[in-house]
């Protein structure tokens, strides 16, 4: 009985030790998750952050003042960024990267498929808003492009629906504003949409949206012809699968 | 009556020893989860605080040097003190291209060819010591960089706006 009793003592004191065991483990694994959940926050804070300086330094930099962002590429980045010559911006004096664009996507004609964002204005007069903005980009998302991460702008349409317009994105005519190499979408759009599709269940995509007026003038419309366009510009963001 | 193996005391002796190890097994780790706890809250609190005064510094996407001058003085002192922090905001002008490898301590230019840009801190001898010497950034500091318009990008004296990087340094008072 006695000897019973001393055994019933041990495993008392064996119980009470595997128990204090797993409250540890408990509290060790409630540990190592603490605060990541607020982390991910402050982190994705940040970066929509950054984002939106992005899109309120456009507003400001001067065209002029980004013709240097093609000099001395190397070869890892003229792939990223093929038939990039920012040179030609150097004309453009004062006039804001913004302005340019305005001016590229102010393009006459009613319909949807008359907008394009293709470096001119209309069919012939230059206006290379495209090509400010891939310059800007390239210079304004390095710290971006060199963490591993990849970044699209387009301008967006949300009034537009139609087949046209695939989600709404204008179209960009030859190299899109971006450091990716996803193949477009057959060829015609190129869209933060078309990315998500691509990276599929991942879906690690981050956008900031800002709105977006041109004025354009309608020829066809004797009695109100300065008309406004209300679009979107949007840059999507995302870690590297390439 | 028949005798313990070794008495009656004797015979729980050998519980003891679990039980003294299940017990500072258990108060050891409260005492960890205590202080890993409150490392994690200090440095999520700093982040905060920095995020916070990021948005204090880029508010708008173009900076002169009298506007942010006056928020230094009228905004951003203000709000790293009642946190108690030490804080720094440094612009850098870049005439041709971003350099991403840039002293985010220093307003000096880069490059030749850049202007020399401006900051605002609570603790100019720190900010110099860190500039001059890496190896005196303390371990809890925090680093945020923005683009940004500046006004005369090359220096040369220049109206056009170009390419700037706003670094927002946070770190916490020696004791």
């Amino acid at each position: 009985m006695v000897k019973k009793r001393g055994q019933a003592a041990l495993y008392d004191g064996i119980m009470f030790l595997l128990l204090t065991g797993l409250s540890t483990s408990v509290v060790f694994v409630f540990i190592s998750s603490y605060g990541n959940a607020q982390e991910q926050a402050l982190r994705n804070a940040h970066f929509l952050n950054y984002l939106e300086s992005v899109m309120k330094a456009m507003y400001y930099v001067d065209a002029s003042n980004i013709a240097h962002a093609s000099d001395s590429m190397p070869p890892q980045e003229q792939a990223l960024y093929p038939n990039l010559n920012c040179r030609n911006l150097g004309n453009w004096g004062m006039v804001s990267v913004a302005e340019l664009l305005k001016k590229d996507l102010a393009d006459p004609g009613s319909s949807t498929s008359d907008v394009k964002l293709d470096g001119k204005f209309g069919n012939d007069a230059l206006a290379p808003g495209k090509n400010a903005m891939r310059c800007a980009m390239k210079e304004i998302m390095k710290p971006f492009s060199y963490s591993g991460y990849k970044y699209l702008v387009e301008v967006v349409d949300p009034a537009c629906t139609g087949p046209s317009c695939t989600a709404g994105a204008i179209y960009t005519a030859g190299e899109k504003i971006t450091n990716s190499q996803i193949p477009n979408n057959g060829g015609a759009l190129f869209s933060c949409d078309d990315v998500l599709s691509h990276l599929g269940e991942s879906k690690k995509l981050m956008a900031v949206s800002t709105p977006f007026r041109i004025l354009w003038v309608d020829n066809a419309d004797a009695n109100k012809p300065t008309k406004i366009r209300n679009y979107l510009l949007r840059i999507c963001v995302w870690p590297t699968t390439e | 009556m028949r005798k313990g193996f070794v008495g009656p005391i004797g015979d729980d002796i050998p519980s003891i020893f679990p039980i003294i190890a299940g017990v500072m097994l258990f108060l050891g780790t409260v005492v960890y989860a205590t202080n890993a706890i409150e490392s994690k809250n200090r440095e999520l609190d700093i982040r905060r605080t920095t995020l916070g005064l990021a948005y204090i510094a880029t508010e708008k996407g173009f900076i002169n040097p009298t506007d942010f001058d006056s928020r230094c003085q009228n905004i951003s002192r203000p709000y790293a003190d009642r946190q108690h922090i030490k804080f720094a905001i440094v612009v850098k002008k870049f005439c041709k291209a971003i350099n991403v490898n840039t002293n985010v301590f220093s307003a000096e230019a880069d490059a030749s060819t850049d202007g020399r840009g401006f900051d605002c801190t609570n603790d100019q001898t720190k900010l110099s010591t860190m500039a001059s010497d890496p190896s005196k950034v303390p371990k809890d500091i925090i680093i945020l960089n923005y683009p940004i318009a500046v006004q005369d990008p090359c220096g040369d004296g220049s109206i056009t706006n170009g390419l700037g990087m706003l670094n927002v340094v946070v770190w916490r008072p020696e004791k």
